[in-house]
Order: structure tokens, then sequence, then C-alpha cells
């Protein structure tokens, strides 16, 4: 805290600073005289603001409370049920995503062990063919698969391995900017 | 200045989850609970206590209507606030507020109209001050003078950093003792 108390003045009087802090500024209102005079300033607006009252003349509670329930829409329990059910999907989904890492950090693990045994890549590229699921893709997709090893795990490469990983990134950073649009949506809505 | 204290904390989150189920019965019992506070909210938003109720009461059903989204974890007193200060600016867009200097509360009605009308006119200085003040100073301003929210609270309350409500409120306050101290120095 530097200078005067402009800045801070309405912190103290709310008793918002810190211990540090109000000390410096209880030193600094010792000796200064200027500063003296805001704060009796400020404690003079606050009680002078008081003269704007609350409310009154209101109708009674009981009304007050009636009349609202009776503008309530019923809440559909379906939709209840869906709204928890999405939300506590939306909320594992980071889960599901470090699962998926931690799957594909152990498949590149296991690929990388069996790298080093001799005739292992042999025997698992004469496996993958015989896999399901090559036969209904064009030649060119299937052969891509098989050179990133998708239908082979344990015969994933490094691309493959990279690959995966940028797949759960970008999916992680989509999460966190929905996340950000629901909830700025979310904001606006409430107004 | 002390609005009424209700004692909201044992039972509210069970009526918070009840009320999140459906239960009509809950939700009203936490209109019962925070009716006044929320009117004066939007009260000192909008200077007009018939708007006032009106606006209170649009700012429950949005609160019903929106229940499924609050977070137990978070205050739902803020949170109602949150919604009672964005429903007060959105009828003070709609409509103009009409002068209500009828409500004032007076000091001693009846025995000294002198008094009466000095106090009348006071407080309407008060409010025509407090009210001229841009929307956001307000906002953070009556939460603190009139509802005695933390600075903490405030910013939850208005999805704004702490460092924010000091300068709205330093700026409220420095603008209201600007055009308050002929008042100031009269009392």
């Amino acid at each position: 805290m530097n200078g005067h108390l402009e800045a801070w003045i309405d912190a103290y009087l709310d008793g918002e600073l810190s211990i540090t802090l109000k000390r410096q500024a209880d030193a600094h209102l010792a000796r200064c005289q200027s500063c003296r005079d805001l704060v009796a300033e400020r404690k003079n607006l606050t009680a002078l603001l008081q003269g704007f009252p609350p409310a009154s003349g209101l109708k009674p509670g009981a009304r007050f409370v009636a009349e609202v329930e009776l503008q309530l829409k019923p809440r559909r329990e379906a939709a209840r049920l869906r709204s928890q059910v999405m939300y506590l999907s939306w909320q594992f989904f980071p889960v599901v995503l470090l699962l998926a890492l931690a799957f594909v950090q152990t498949v590149s693990t296991l690929s990388s062990i069996v790298g080093v045994i001799p005739g292992a890549n042999q025997i698992l590229a004469n496996r993958a063919t015989l896999l399901p699921g090559s036969p209904i893709l064009s030649i060119e997709v299937s052969d891509l698969f098989n050179i990133l090893g998708v239908f082979n795990p344990l015969g994933w490469n490094l691309f493959t391995g990279i690959a995966a990983v940028l797949v759960i990134s970008l999916a992680y950073v989509s999460w966190l900017a929905g996340w950000w649009v629901l909830n700025r949506r979310l904001a606006a809505s409430l107004g | 200045m002390k609005v009424l204290e209700v004692d909201t904390t044992a039972d509210e989150t069970g009526l918070v989850s009840k009320a999140q189920a459906g239960d009509r019965e809950a939700f009203g019992e936490l209109v019962r609970c925070y009716r006044v506070r929320v009117i004066n909210v939007v009260y000192h938003m909008c200077g007009d206590a018939n708007l006032a109720e009106d606006a209170a009461q649009e700012a429950f059903i949005r609160a019903w209507q929106h229940l499924l989204d609050f977070q137990p974890h978070s205050s739902f007193r803020n949170w109602l606030y949150r919604i009672a200060v964005n429903t007060a600016l959105d009828i003070s867009r709609r409509e103009r507020p009409d002068v209500d200097v009828e409500s004032l509360e007076l000091a001693s009605p009846g025995e000294n109209i002198e008094a009466d009308l000095e106090q009348r006119e006071r407080s309407r200085q008060i409010r025509q001050a407090v009210l001229g003040l841009p929307q956001a100073s307000r906002g953070v301003l009556i939460l603190r003078e009139y509802e005695g929210l933390s600075y903490r609270e405030i910013a939850e309350t208005l999805d704004i950093s702490i460092g924010t409500v000091m300068s709205r409120l330093n700026y409220a306050r420095t603008r209201l003792a600007e055009i308050l101290r002929p008042l100031m120095e009269g009392r």
C-alpha cells in the first residue's frame, strides 16, 4: 500500500483488508488528515444511504408465495432424469478420456516390448490379416490402418500412439470449450 | 439497515433438493424465506415497490425453471440474488418505474409536517442518486450496503472478480459522495 488510501478506503471500512494491510492503513491514517477526512465522509455516506429504506406496503407473504406457486410450470420427471444423466455424463467425460489415455499408454508400452522380441512382428502381421473389419474397408484405407497398426493393437507404432494421444487431447480441449460455452449460456439464461 | 433475518441455513439444503425433485411446497418454503430479501434487492435496483414485487415473483419463477442448473455446493442465496439482480435489470429496461415517493417510510408521519417533508425530500434525493448510478456499480453497491454481502460473495453472485467488486464499489461510493455532499454537510 503506497500513498493515500483512496483505492483501499472501501475495503478498509468494509473489513475486507488483510491484517497486514489494515495495520498499514491504520498507520497511514494516524498521520494523514485528508485520509481521515475521507474515512469520515465514507462513514457519513454509509449512514446517509440508510435513508433509502426497504420496500414498504408489500402484499402479505402468504399471498406472494401463493401467486408464485400458481405460476410455476410443472417439471417433467423424464426431463429431470435426462438432465441429471446428461450432467453426470458430462462430468465423467474427462474420466473416460483419462482411461483412454491410460489404455493408449499401456498398448504403446506393450507394443514396444513386443517390438524387441525377435519374429514377433511377423507373427502379429500374419494374424492381423485374419482380424475381422479390414475386408469391409477399401484397400487404401485398410492399408493405411495396417500401417498404423489399428487392427493390431500390439503392433502399434509410434505414429499410432501419437495420433491417439492427439485425438484424446483434442477431445479434452473440445470438452473444455464446451464447458466454457455451457457456463456462459447458463449465466445468460439466468438473466 | 437490517432486513428481515430468516433462519435459512438449517433446512435449506434439504428444501433445495426437494424443490429440485419437483416439490412445490419445498420451493414455496424457500420463496417464503427469501421473499423480503429478493424484493428489497429488486426494489433498491429499480426504485418502485410494486414493480419490485412483480420482478421478485418473476425472479422466483426463473429460479424454479433453472433450479436443476443450481449446483448444491454453491450458495443458494447468492444464486437467487444473481437471478434477482438480472431480473431487476431486465424489468428496468422493459418498464420505466414510476417515482414511488408515497412508499417511502417516514420517521414520524403526521406529527411534524415540515420534518416529514424534509425527510421525504432527503429520501428522494438519496434514492435518485442510487438509481442514477450505472447498473453494474449499482448492483455491487446494493449487495454490499443493503444486503451486507462480503466482497467474495458479491463476486460469486455477479460472476465478477473481487478486484472488479472493489473498483465498482469505489466508483459508486465516490460518485454518491459527490452527488450527496450537500446532504452530508447538512447532517
